[in-house]
């Protein structure tokens, strides 16, 4: 019987550690109520969170749903408001001119990129996304994804969120332990044991608890105590890709209680790297990512004042955090019977919003491939492996893609476009793309984290032009053009329809949504 | 209220006006919903089909009385006549409407009425005051209308909220077959969930009993027919 896995302990709180905790056991619900399994999760009671990942993907609604949660209450608990994608302002020339969306949008024909031929084919005046996707001008008005009549979870168009992650943890935190069964013990961890062959077996906490395990997550963020500390995982840093190394964050107020809520998270190119402007129904994150190498602090912090200066904010008695880090990822991040999650795992720039939905991702894969026995755990963990190192790739390709469209003169600029810092696979699918649209067929068809949509959203949207050698045939001409008619059919009836974010919620905090 | 043609009621300012309650088929009344209360219920499954609804502004529930199959149709009026015997209070108050003092408190409000309403006329029809500004007959019907369906609100919203609350409410696509292609579709409407009434059990169900949601649920299940005659008149009015 010994061999069993009945036992999974996760280390560390947080985000990614409740948001495991909470994805495993929804999971498992039978095994836990029978005893079968237990999920404890133990955290220091002094170590504060990093707390800067503030943006979703839209799989974060089914991933609450999943574990019971109610939408109403998140909205509520959480401060989180409505995320529909991206606008990437500036990021073409040094002037700062002009935007592209990537949307959540899940564009019809990704797989065959019937769309994007279309629009370059008929050389289409108006940008990418808007003629496509409702989302475009959704965004540009604030306005919310859904109605107040529209249930829990469903909407018109594709959304994930804004949420301030503190609150997020304790929220999932209180959600975890008094619904889902997970045993919460607050202790700091004095020591990890190892049995003979280096599996960790239980960690020792300062309340002299010892806290036995099976199989223990990672969730201790950037020290990545167990699989880097312990097992000596070493960390694969990708700075040659990925330049940005600091961030200093902050956030802004809004001038009234009445002040729109953004539907996308803003990012603004800068000189040696680009702010984000996150907005929550109570407050903006704004953070600057920048390169040290590129910028000195005093420049970037200028460079973030102008910036809010510029958007309305007000400058006065900001308190300015700076963030220090290292684009990468662990080498591997199973090992023995250690899985990391979260920040222990690795960290990317906020670009695109990965550090989340990796999160969500891995718990996910935990789940599905727990081993039952001790001795298969292996096979999950190389699994496991094999799929994070192949996800955390292309995410660093799908970043690195953004800085190499720029037409910026700066040096921080011009280096993201020397060939030296490009990944070989982008490389090569960005030749491939000069004459060939970016299709469903160069991407895995499963696990894919960016799909070929948003590759086009991207390219397309950036000065980036695929030129495809034959005529549109008449066929796809017409179809598509049918499509762009009830696509602008659909627009004018949501931007005729839909509240704005700030109504939305302000409704959802009086009335709720129903669960039907 | 955002409705400029709305005027609160006033013994003065309204002391000629007449209500010409002979017009059916106006404007105003062309809907192809109407809200109704609980305590309706019991007369109108006789002739409306009845369903839940969500009020646009709030989500909140509201049971409806399904008149017609797109939007702004009444299938009821025909040939300025109101096809059935009972009306819900919603239209019987018409053309006035209720002003809440504090929006969703339904303990207190004043009577409006909309004046852009063709029934509101100078010369023929009902007087609302008398020569001594003291309510008619007939608005104290009026007045006794709006009585109704306020004091109805609060037992109204708690048997929704229970119904909710005890799972019996389901989404439902309604597709009609009206001899077009392919079925004409209805969306946000809900029913009762038959399978979970089925399922009510010890405590739950004599909950429920003593609630009334039986009965209630009941009724709504027995309106359902009246949807093939909504299907019926619209065919012969093709």
């Amino acid at each position: 019987m010994k061999n069993f896995i009945k036992s999974i302990v996760i280390v560390g709180g947080g985000t990614a550690g409740w948001l495991t905790a909470g994805i495993l056991a929804s999971r498992f619900p039978a095994r836990i109520a029978n005893k079968e399994l237990t999920i404890t999760l133990c955290e220091s009671p002094n170590i504060s969170t990093v707390g800067v990942g503030e943006g979703t993907w839209p799989t974060m609604a089914s991933t609450l749903k999943s574990m019971g949660i109610s939408e109403t209450d998140f909205f509520k608990e959480c401060n989180a408001s409505f995320k529909q994608g991206s606008k990437f302002v500036g990021w073409d020339n040094d002037q700062g001119e002009g935007y592209y969306y990537h949307p959540f949008d899940d564009l019809q024909h990704s797989v065959d990129g019937v769309f994007a031929e279309y629009w370059l084919k008929e050389n289409i005046k108006a940008p990418f996304s808007k003629h496509f996707s409702v989302q475009h001008e959704i965004c540009q008005q604030n306005l919310a994804p859904k109605s107040i009549t529209d249930p829990e979870y469903k909407s018109s168009a594709n959304y994930g969120y804004h949420l301030d992650a503190g609150l997020f943890s304790t929220f999932l935190q209180k959600h975890c332990t008094e619904k889902l069964g997970i045993t919460h013990v607050l202790a700091e961890v004095d020591k990890v044991n190892q049995d003979s062959k280096g599996n960790v077996n239980s960690v020792s906490l300062s309340n002299n608890q010892l806290l036995e395990g099976d199989l223990f997550i990672d969730c201790t963020g950037f020290k990545s105590l167990l699989l880097g500390q312990t097992l000596g995982v070493k960390f694969k840093p990708v700075n040659d890709i990925l330049f940005a190394d600091t961030a200093l964050a902050t956030q802004v107020n809004y001038d009234d209680e009445n002040s729109p809520i953004a539907s996308c998270t803003k990012s603004t190119a800068q000189d040696s790297g680009w702010i984000w402007d996150i907005g929550l129904p109570t407050r903006r994150g704004v953070g600057y990512v920048f390169s040290s190498k590129h910028s000195t602090h005093e420049k970037a912090k200028e460079n973030l004042l102008a910036y809010i200066e510029s958007t309305g904010g007000n400058t006065d008695n900001l308190s300015i955090r700076e963030i220090n880090f290292t684009s990468g990822h662990r080498e591997k991040f199973w090992c023995k019977n250690v899985v990391a999650v979260g920040l222990s795992a690795g960290f990317l720039e906020p670009l695109e919003a990965s550090a989340i939905v990796l999160v969500e991702l891995s718990a996910m894969m935990i789940a599905e491939q727990l081993p039952i026995t001790k001795d298969t755990m292996d096979i999950s963990a190389s699994r496991f492996n094999k799929t994070f190192s192949y996800r955390w790739s292309r995410a660093i390709d799908f970043l690195k893609l953004h800085y190499t469209l720029s037409n910026r003169k700066t040096a921080f600029w011009q280096d993201n476009r020397k060939t030296s810092s490009i990944p070989p696979r982008l490389q090569d699918l960005t030749k491939l793309w000069q004459h060939k649209i970016p299709n469903g067929h160069d991407f895995e068809a499963t696990g894919e984290l960016f799909q070929a949509t948003s590759y086009q959203f991207v390219l397309y949207g950036s000065q980036f032009r695929t030129t495809p050698p034959f005529k549109l045939e008449p066929f796809i001409k017409n179809y598509v053009a049918d499509h762009v008619n009830q696509n602008k059919h659909k627009e004018k009836q949501l931007l005729s329809t839909l509240p704005t974010n700030r109504d939305l919620l302000n409704k959802i905090y009086k009335y709720g949504l129903s669960k039907i | 209220m955002t409705n400029n043609t709305l005027e609160l009621l006033d013994s003065a300012k309204h002391r000629n006006i007449k209500i010409d309650t002979s017009l059916v088929d106006v404007p105003h009344n062309k809907m192809n919903t109407a809200t109704v209360t609980v305590g309706e219920l019991v007369n109108l499954i006789h002739e409306y089909p009845i369903f839940i609804t969500k009020n646009p502004n709030t989500g909140q529930f509201l049971f409806s009385a399904l008149l017609g199959v797109e939007s702004g149709e009444n299938l009821y009026i025909k040939d300025n006549a109101w096809q059935a015997r009972y009306l819900p209070l919603d239209v019987l108050r018409r053309p006035f409407q209720a002003m809440l003092a504090k929006e969703d408190d339904f303990t207190s409000g004043r009577i409006a009425i909309d004046l852009a309403n063709p029934q509101v006329k100078n010369n023929t029809g009902e007087s609302l005051f008398d020569q001594q500004g003291e309510p008619t007959d007939y608005l104290k019907r009026i007045q006794n209308t709006f009585a109704q369906l306020m004091g109805n609100t609060a037992q109204n919203n708690a048997v929704l909220e229970d119904l909710y609350k005890y799972d019996l409410l389901e989404s439902i696509v309604l597709e009609l077959d009206l001899g077009g292609n392919k079925p004409t579709k209805m969306n946000g409407l809900y029913t009762i969930n038959k399978e979970k009434l089925a399922n009510l059990t010890g405590i739950a169900l004599e909950d429920c009993h003593k609630k009334g949601l039986l009965q209630v649920c009941h009724l709504i299940m027995s309106s359902g027919a009246h949807v093939e005659k909504l299907i019926r008149w619209t065919k012969e009015r093709k």
